[in-house]
């Protein structure tokens, strides 16, 4: 500890210690030129002969003083005073390229700061490593949950498991706070009881529940508020603890409000409050009570392992139960089909302790190509500086020639020269934090993106984040400014002091061929991004104008909610009978009808399996439908057209003989040219089961009464696909939202108040969540893809102007250096325009080389994306073509300034410059 | 002909065990011990008075010399001395291994 004061004494007594040094050193000059005087040489000679034996007296001092730290925090220091001088003294040169440094980190942060809170953000909990979900993967089956019955045995696995919870997220809409009613949805954790202590988190104000809150049916009306949305609802008040609100006429009583920064398990979707399962039947409460208990809802589940247990014997542990529960479902004859599914599945144990998330799949895709984009602009925006500074070092030429005969030696330069480009780099990532929070609202409108779930399917919903600048975030920024500086700063750096020597032999040079390789290489990766946004364009121009198979302009949709106060049998059906009729005699509607899903809402159900009489699919065809259950003149209210066969009518009800229509994907599929209606069809378990087994399928269930056109369903790019519809009367249990269809004889959105008033008059109960045009739907739906096309064309263009500014750097610079010869040829005749058209071949032919580098690659590499476009080959010429003009263009005019000015060049004045 | 790695230290401690010495004094007494065959220039001398006085094995006075000008004197203190004592007996034995393995070489 002394030592360190008297060091840092020390440092206020450089100046001292370094005349002392200086003192020191002459006296051993003095002496050892004394002694060579006295064997005869002459003094100014021994003088001479000891100092180069001594070599520089400067590097010496600085070796010796090398050896105290302080003299390096010193010498640091001296050279971040130097640095900061030289980039004040160049503040063109430092804002471009501050700029394109502050371009390269911010997006590069953007995107990290979103990966790391979707994917890599570790839960508020304890020990989250010994945390994980259970998966079961089967073939044939989406569904990874679990029911109820099969939790409570595996939490009964106790030799492996300390612990299991069951949670199941639901979305609501009526809650009460204060007798005012709340429009907005809510999202509702229902979990057992032992949720909190699993996790081991603690409230933040008042307590969370146990599992003593968790044991009589319906007996625990309580409820843990989230931090957000105890600030949204009850504005952060520590008084909410104790007071109430109403969800689907029950009070309950808040308990206590969870820390700020947990939102659930649940990554991506943040919960509004729990509530004890014992309470399902009370907040589900359209569901009948059997199917609630008896455990068909889907639960996810939490385990945490018992300590020092790993996943591997947990797992082997979990997967035997796993066996023995499919054993007693297939029962003692299972069919061939179901013994070998049984035999592919597994249970899987899943990580937990970044939370979960179903969205991290989905949207792994968009962030990668994201990724990847803006890795590549960082490497443009680094080539960009790189270019600059080795125009600058040129010009440094002098002062480092000069320093390094003064005796610094190339280390210390190149320490100088590197501070400077930390320096630059910093001041970058600085700009590129603020740029950062700017893109982040952008990014987290990507991932947001896409409809609103208004029924209940199990297509992900959009993901909710919140990201926020934290020490993760600053520490990627800086950690990237400091790689940033080495990849741009080292290579100029090392040229600049090792050009010294050869400098009569670089000046011989046109060009320096460093800078040439980096403009090539810039031109080739702007190229790449933007053909890649390009197509991300393209695939969303054909995305947003192909033909839907319906009509866009004239269809209003209407979705309501049937998961509200009564259950809904009741209420269903007159929603697909008497409300259509009634909205339909409105002036300015021509017709309507209802169906389940409705279009274009993210929502629906994963496909059945269909199988057809004597026509069982070839393996490599995809047997699998989508289906929607609709009340007749569905298919003339959406202005699809009824190309064989019937329309539904009120005649096929349940006690009719089930029938169906199907499009013409599916007709085309199972009926080649021949008619299907007539012809019988079965789909579900009941075809899965039966095709697998190869068998041919008896008396299938269902008849064909029709066919209509292809038309969009649940997404943009599933016009073609497989589609079959049921008349709604003919499965009434499976009546779980409505959406009602409405054709308008003008613009469809002129009629949606007119439409609402009409439904409150109505049914002033019935809550209306969304009122919407074909057209706006299917805009929201678009949201990923556009904001990918947004995104990259950004980078794409961003990538582009930095690619220009660095040919425009090297073309200036090599004009200047040419100037003297320029005058020459110009003094022997040459014509200002052959000038020009010198400097713009040169100019070209480095974007030729850059253009020929970078299709190919591009090329090869969009095939990675080919699953994200859409109507657009992955080699669409049109759009290759397009990028490469726009490259070339740009580049001839970044090129031609310069060119411009060399052709201007007055040869006396070139001359006498020499 | 070069110094032994590591050797420099040990040699410059040595030589002021008999009495401080300034900077070219501790050259020429190195030389003149070791009959020219070990010869320090100031380029490794400095540095390395500059360690030993760091590391507390030397210690320093500015000293009016016999010629009646200041000179910086060096002297050891009781950590050099001990320094100086453990890298003798370290050297020799290691010379001593040294001398037998290369002898072996030679009978053979």
């Amino acid at each position: 500890m002394r030592n360190i004061l008297a060091e840092l004494r020390g440092l206020f007594r450089r100046e001292a210690e370094s005349r002392e040094m200086d003192e020191e050193l002459r006296d051993y000059l003095d002496r050892a030129a004394e002694a060579r005087v006295r064997t005869g040489i002459e003094p100014r000679e021994a003088r001479r002969s000891v100092r180069l034996e001594m070599g520089s007296v400067e590097s010496l001092k600085d070796e010796i003083s090398g050896l105290d730290w302080q003299a390096g925090v010193e010498s640091v220091w001296r050279d971040i005073r130097f640095g900061v001088r030289l980039l004040l003294k160049r503040p063109g040169f430092t804002v471009v390229a501050a700029l394109a440094l502050a371009i390269g980190i911010g997006a590069n942060t953007a995107i990290f700061s979103v990966i790391d809170a979707l994917m890599w953000k570790r839960l508020p909990a304890s020990r989250p490593e010994e945390l994980y979900t259970l998966k079961r993967n089967e073939p044939g089956n989406t569904n990874e949950y679990m029911n109820y019955r099969w939790f409570e045995r595996y939490r009964a696995l106790t030799d492996v498991f300390a612990d299991a919870a069951a949670i199941t997220n639901q979305d609501r809409s009526n809650v009460t706070v204060n007798g005012a009613s709340n429009e907005s949805q809510v999202r509702v954790g229902l979990v057992t009881g032992n949720y909190f202590d699993v996790l081991g988190i603690k409230a933040g104000i008042g307590r969370a529940f146990t599992a003593d809150d968790d044991r009589v049916l319906g007996g625990h009306p309580v409820a843990v508020l989230s931090y957000r949305y105890w600030q949204r609802i009850f504005g952060g008040d520590r008084a909410a603890v104790g007071r109430t609100f109403e969800l689907n006429g029950t009070t309950y009583t808040v308990l206590g409000v969870t820390p700020g920064d947990f939102t659930g398990e649940w990554v991506g979707r943040p919960t509004d409050f729990w509530i004890p399962l014992a309470m399902l039947s009370e907040v589900l409460t359209e569901l009948p009570l059997e199917r609630v208990r008896g455990g068909r809802l889907n639960y996810e589940v939490l385990v945490r392992l018992r300590p020092r247990v790993s996943r591997a014997p947990a797992e082997a542990a979990a997967q035997v139960l796993y066996q023995t529960i499919w054993k007693e479902r297939l029962g003692s004859q299972p069919e061939l089909g179901q013994m070998r599914q049984a035999e592919q599945s597994r249970l899987e144990l899943i990580p937990a302790m970044n939370g979960y998330s179903p969205q991290r799949e989905m949207l792994k895709r968009p962030l990668a190509i994201l990724t990847v984009s803006v890795g590549l602009l960082l490497l443009i925006s680094c080539a960009s500086v790189a270019n600059l500074l080795i125009v600058r070092a040129t010009g440094r030429q002098r002062e480092i020639a000069i320093r390094l005969a003064l005796g610094a030696g190339s280390a210390r330069l190149l320490r100088q020269l590197l501070t400077e480009s930390v320096m630059l780099s910093t001041l970058g990532g600085a700009l590129g934090l603020l740029f950062a929070m700017w893109a982040n609202s952008m990014l987290l409108g990507l991932v947001s993106a896409g409809p609103a779930q208004m029924g209940g399917g199990v297509t992900p919903d959009p993901v909710y984040l919140e990201v926020r600048p934290d020490g993760r975030m600053l520490a990627f920024t800086f950690s990237l400014s400091i790689l940033t500086s080495v990849l741009f700063g080292l290579a100029p750096a090392l040229r600049g002091i090792r050009s010294i020597g050869e400098r009569s032999a670089a000046g011989l040079a046109r060009t320096s061929l460093p800078g040439r390789a980096l403009v090539v290489a810039q031109v080739a990766l702007s190229l790449i991004l933007l053909i890649g946004a390009g197509l991300f364009a393209g695939t969303l121009r054909r995305l947003q104008t192909q033909q839907l198979g319906l009509d866009r302009r004239h269809v209003l949709l209407v979705w309501t909610s049937l998961r509200q106060g009564a259950r809904i049998f009741d209420r269903a059906t007159p929603l697909f009978e008497q409300v259509p009729a009634r909205l339909a005699e409105l002036p300015g509607v021509e017709s309507a009808s209802a169906s389940v899903y409705g279009l274009l809402n993210g929502s629906q159900s994963s496909g059945v399996d269909v199988a057809v009489p004597g026509r069982a699919p070839r393996a490599d065809q995809d047997a699998r439908a989508l289906s929607d259950l609709v009340a007749p003149r569905y298919f003339e209210t959406l202005g699809m057209r009824l190309v064989a066969g019937r329309d539904f009518n009120l005649r096929d009800n349940a006690k009719a003989p089930p029938v169906v229509i199907i499009n013409e994907a599916m007709s085309r599929r199972f009926f080649g040219g021949t008619s299907p209606v007539g012809q019988r069809i079965d789909f579900g378990s009941v075809a899965s089961n039966r095709s697998i087994a190869g068998g041919a399928l008896g008396g299938a269930r269902f008849e064909i009464v029709g066919v209509v056109s292809n038309a969009i369903h649940v997404g943009p790019r599933d016009r073609d696909g497989l589609m079959f519809y049921r008349p709604y009367a003919q499965d009434v249990p499976h009546l779980v939202s409505a959406c009602l269809a409405l054709r308008t004889a003008g613009p469809a959105a002129t009629m949606a108040d007119r439409v609402r008033q009409e439904l409150r008059r109505l049914d002033s109960s019935l809550p209306v969540l969304r009122i919407d045009t074909v057209e706006q739907q299917l805009e929201d739906t678009l949201g990923q893809e556009r904001l990918i096309a947004i995104l990259t064309g950004f980078l794409g263009l961003a990538a582009l102007s930095l690619a220009c500014l660095g040919l425009y750097g090297v073309v200036s610079y090599s004009v200047a250096r040419r100037t003297s010869e320029i005058g020459v040829r110009m003094a022997f005749g040459a014509m200002p325009d052959d000038i020009l058209r010198m400097v713009m071949a040169d100019t070209l032919s480095m974007v030729a080389a850059g253009i020929a580098i970078g299709m190919p690659v591009a090329l090869a590499g969009a095939r990675s994306i080919e699953s994200q476009l859409y109507g657009v080959s992955a080699t669409d010429a049109a759009t290759v073509c397009g990028a490469c003009g726009l490259m070339a263009a740009v580049a001839a005019i970044a090129g031609w300034l310069p060119a411009r000015r060399a052709a201007r060049v007055d040869p006396l004045t070139a001359l006498r410059c020499e | 002909m070069t110094l032994v790695q590591g050797t420099l230290d040990m040699l410059i401690l040595k030589t002021l065990a008999l009495e401080p010495l300034h900077s070219y004094g501790i050259g020429v007494r190195i030389a003149q011990i070791s009959q020219g065959v070990c010869e320090v220039g100031p380029g490794s001398l400095f540095p390395a008075l500059r360690r030993l006085e760091r590391s507390g094995h030397l210690s320093t006075k500015w000293r009016i010399s016999e010629n009646n000008r200041r000179a910086k004197y060096y002297a050891l203190t009781a950590a050099g001395r001990k320094k100086l004592e453990t890298e003798t007996r370290d050297w020799e034995l290691q010379t001593a291994g040294i001398a037998r393995i290369l002898l072996e070489g030679r009978n053979a």
